[in-house]
């Protein structure tokens, strides 16, 4: 479970720093949909904004 | 032949922004207003076309007419105007030739070079055009034509060029090093890698640009990454692309395909956030919908793909396919990924794009090999989009381009031993609870050890804990070998180290799979079998399994290899599987007593909008219908469910069924009425699945191998009256069996008693008629004949 979020994390942080929101709030939509965890994400996406 | 204003030069009529500023060497040129008299324009007319018509000649009458008793700068301008004149008039090959002309006599003017340059990337240039050039570099041993017009020089596949420079001169310039390469891989993967590697020591001991650098790089990375040495590669591009200085210095355009080489490699090894991490260097949704995006947006949707972000993915691939739609594989991708979300918009014009696209060859770019990964890129989804032998033709044509692309092999070819055991290879990246592990386990366990030994080559990245796995590697023994980090050559170097007489490849076209890595030839024979449900068109792979239903006489032309054509039916039972005692149909479905429960298992990819409908219609017409279907993402039951409202259908008739373990879903088929297949791209494990329940299947008989599975299964067990030949039968099949409950039960009993009375899932007996198809192939090689049609009989 860790390992999955800090995936997660890793994977939110590539798109945010090159600059892809768009595509961040995709993925993060997906993941919330099939159950993930993705509060910390959208924290990321909060900081970011 | 022309009036010259003496105000313009030919760069500023013909473009700037192609033509590479003159140097100051340059003849000062004057041209504009060009106006040709007729004889000249009936000149360049008659060179166009004999160049048109006999593209091997040189047409020097006409060219030493146009010139006339012109020397130096008047020569020049005579050239370069022509060159214009040719070009304004879509006479490209003659401007071709006359700026190829130009450059060879006047090779101290820039102007000449770029023109030339400039002409070079609207057209293909002639053989007449190559011999020129080729003139010129027998005469000067320029090494600066080559070095400039590396890319054309690829694209042509003119690389042997370079052997008419000194090696001393070659071996001293990266780039002059790329083009020896390429002939070397021609001839041998193992020369190439030595070039590459001398080459490499002398770019770390001398100062070379970041773009000459880059470019060995991309040639080294590339190389690597067809020999299968992912993790080499990555030693090699990283520092390089990790170094913000360097790679700055790189133009776009350039570093793109030098990240999508370093990024294969990181997500062959699973490192799929690496792979993005290498690859994304800015916004997505800020690039124009330009056709040079394509390729780098395709690159990021396969990276999400891998992560299993499908939204994501098929969203980007769509994307891609937009901004480039003669690119089959973008199209197929999107295709296929908006299946499994069944995100059916547009899916009609997609569909018609994508059966256009793969008629014609991929499109060439960077890498050498783009073809052959086009290839094994979108096979899979193309054969199982479609029910059409036109398009597996296609699919050959394309193979055999791929195949043409390949690097050279010289190994010595296998020679027949004297032994009494035939030595099997099978490989796979899916040994783990897997349709293809769930296949085979039986046939490993079942194979006679006196008689073969067996031995499996692992390559996916798995779980080794995996149940599956585990009972596999059991039943192979110290035979089975974890590979996922050899390189394509250690494998092949292992299988002929133990003298393997037959590979098997579990995978051909599928995700994860190395397709390429037979190509070597490291066993006399090899066999397409299982996994990809059509021909690879790979000259190296031998036969294709199927049986005497799945092959037809129309199909039988689709494939490249020769076909083993089982007696029974071609897929390896695993009777070993037991059904687990059944729970009550209240534990998975909440519905009432008497509801006839429609199952539909297939992967939710194979769904289409045609197929659903009908099994929307039959939830219309009959009331008493569920339909328990494959879970799918909230998006796709979303889409499902606005379909089902649309069409009257209360929701709550349509039910997801979870994921479970393999056991647990055999246990629940059990609570199935009617196994409703789908088509074009049939039930294939899951069908099997269905009968070992003892669930009768509807199913459509396409004309495909792929399309023909479920069909061949029920032919098997004797009952045909299941098979549709088309969606009206389908329908009224379902209708009667759903109407008649006899007829129903009467069905479902013929099935439960004919998987019994056929041996469908008897292993042992499969096992014996595979040894014997084996077996028979082997001898023909031993005896010398070469590979045939092998027809078995029970």
């Amino acid at each position: 479970m860790t390992e999955t979020i800090d995936k997660n994390k890793e994977l939110i942080e590539i798109l945010l720093n090159t600059d892809n929101r768009d595509l961040a709030e995709k993925v993060i939509k997906e993941l919330k949909e099939r159950g993930e965890k993705t509060g910390l994400l959208e924290k990321l996406l909060q900081s970011d904004s | 032949m022309s009036s010259i204003s003496p105000h313009l030069a030919l760069n500023q009529i013909m473009g700037p922004s192609h033509i590479v500023p003159a140097s100051s060497r340059r003849l000062n040129i004057r041209l504009s207003l060009i106006i040709m008299d007729k004889r000249s324009k009936r000149l360049i007319s008659e060179i166009e076309k004999a160049l048109v018509s006999r593209p091997t000649k040189i047409p020097i009458k006409s060219i030493e007419k146009l010139l006339g008793k012109t020397q130096g700068s008047d020569r020049l301008h005579e050239l370069l105007v022509g060159t214009k004149f040719a070009l304004e008039n879509n006479q490209a090959q003659t401007a071709l030739l006359l700026s190829a002309i130009s450059l060879t006599t006047f090779p101290e003017n820039r102007d000449c070079w770029a023109t030339f340059g400039y002409v070079i990337q609207i057209i293909a240039a002639t053989p007449a055009v190559w011999s020129v050039l080729e003139k010129y570099l027998g005469k000067t041993q320029d090494p600066n034509l080559l070095i400039e017009f590396r890319h054309p020089i690829r694209l042509a596949g003119k690389q042997d060029l370079v052997k008419l420079l000194p090696i001393e001169t070659v071996e001293l310039n990266p780039i002059l090093i790329t083009l020896q390469v390429n002939v070397a891989q021609r001839e041998s993967m193992e020369l190439a890698t030595k070039i590459l590697e001398k080459g490499k020591i002398m770019l770390d001991s001398n100062s070379f640009s970041a773009t000459t650098e880059g470019e060995f790089l991309y040639c080294y990375g590339e190389h690597l990454l067809s020999l299968g040495r992912h993790t080499d590669v990555i030693r090699l591009l990283k520092p390089f692309i990790s170094d913000q200085k360097k790679i700055d210095q790189i133009p776009e355009d350039q570093q793109k395909p030098l990240r999508a080489v370093l990024s294969s490699a990181q997500s062959r090894l699973g490192d799929h956030l690496g792979a993005l991490a290498t690859s994304l260097t800015h916004s997505v949704s800020k690039l124009p919908m330009d056709e040079s995006n394509a390729a780098f947006i395709y690159n990021i949707a396969l990276i999400f793909s891998n992560l299993q972000l499908r939204e994501t993915a098929a969203e980007l691939y769509y994307l891609a396919f937009q901004m480039d739609k003669n690119d089959a594989t973008t199209g197929f991708h999107a295709l296929y990924q908006r299946s499994h979300l069944c995100n059916w918009e547009d899916r009609d014009n997609l569909k018609n794009a994508c059966n256009s696209a793969i008629a014609h060859s991929f499109k060439q770019g960077t890498s050498r090999l783009r073809g052959a990964r086009m290839l094994a890129s979108c096979a899979f989804s193309a054969t199982t989009m479609f029910d059409s032998l036109k398009l597996q033709s296609h699919l050959l044509e394309r193979s055999a381009e791929a195949h043409s692309e390949l690097p050279a092999q010289n190994q010595p070819p296998p020679i027949p031993r004297k032994t009494e055991k035939i030595k099997i290879a099978y490989l796979s990246a899916d040994i783990y609870s897997h349709a293809t592990a769930f296949l085979i386990a039986g046939l490993m366990e079942s194979h006679d050890r006196e008689k073969f030994d067996i031995y499996l080559f692992s390559y996916g990245i798995n779980q080794a804990d995996d149940s599956f796995r585990k009972r596999i590697r059991n039943a192979v023994g110290e035979n089975f070998l974890e590979v996922s980090q050899w390189s394509d050559e250690q494998i092949c170097a292992s299988i002929r180290d133990e003298k393997i007489d037959i590979t098997i490849d579990l995978k051909g076209f599928t995700q994860n799979g190395r397709p390429f890595l037979l190509y070597s030839r490291p066993a006399p024979l090899q066999i397409n079998y299982l996994g990809y449900p059509a021909s690879m068109g790979m000259p190296y792979i031998d036969y294709f399994v199927g049986d005497t239903y799945t092959l037809t006489n129309n199909n039988r032309k689709q494939f490249s290899e020769r076909l083993i054509t089982l007696p029974i039916f071609y897929q390896p039972p695993d009777s070993s599987r037991t059904l687990t005692e059944s729970f009550d149909r209240s534990s998975h479905l909440d519905i009432a007593e008497d509801a006839i429960v429609l199952g539909a298992f297939n992967s939710i990819y194979k769904l289409t909008p045609k197929i659903y409908d009908i099994w929307l219609k039959l939830l219309s017409k009959h009331p008493k219908c569920i339909l328990w279907l494959t879970d799918t993402s909230i998006s796709g039951k979303s889409r499902l469910f606005k379909l089902a409202t649309m069409a009257g259908i209360e929701p709550n008739r349509i039910i997801f069924a979870p994921f479970l373990d393999q056991e647990e879903h055999i246990g629940r088929l059990a609570h199935v009425d009617i196994f409703l297949d789908t088509y074009p791209c049939v039930g294939h494990t899951t069908a099997t699945d269905a009968l070992f329940q003892g669930i009768p299947i509807v199913t459509i008989a396409g004309e495909t191998f792929a399309s023909r599975v479920a069909a061949s299964a029920l032919h098997h067990i004797a009952c045909s009256e299941l098979i549709a030949e088309s969606y009206d039968s389908y329908y009224q099949l379902l209708d009667e069996f759903i109407n008649d409950k006899e007829k129903l039960e009467m069905i479902s009993r013929k099935v439960k008693e004919n998987v019994k009375k056929y041996q469908l899932f008897d292993t042992q007996r499969y096992t014996r008629v595979w040894e014997e198809a084996l077996t028979g192939i082997f001898n023909q090689w031993k005896e010398g004949l070469s590979a045939s049609d092998f027809f078995l009989k029970i």
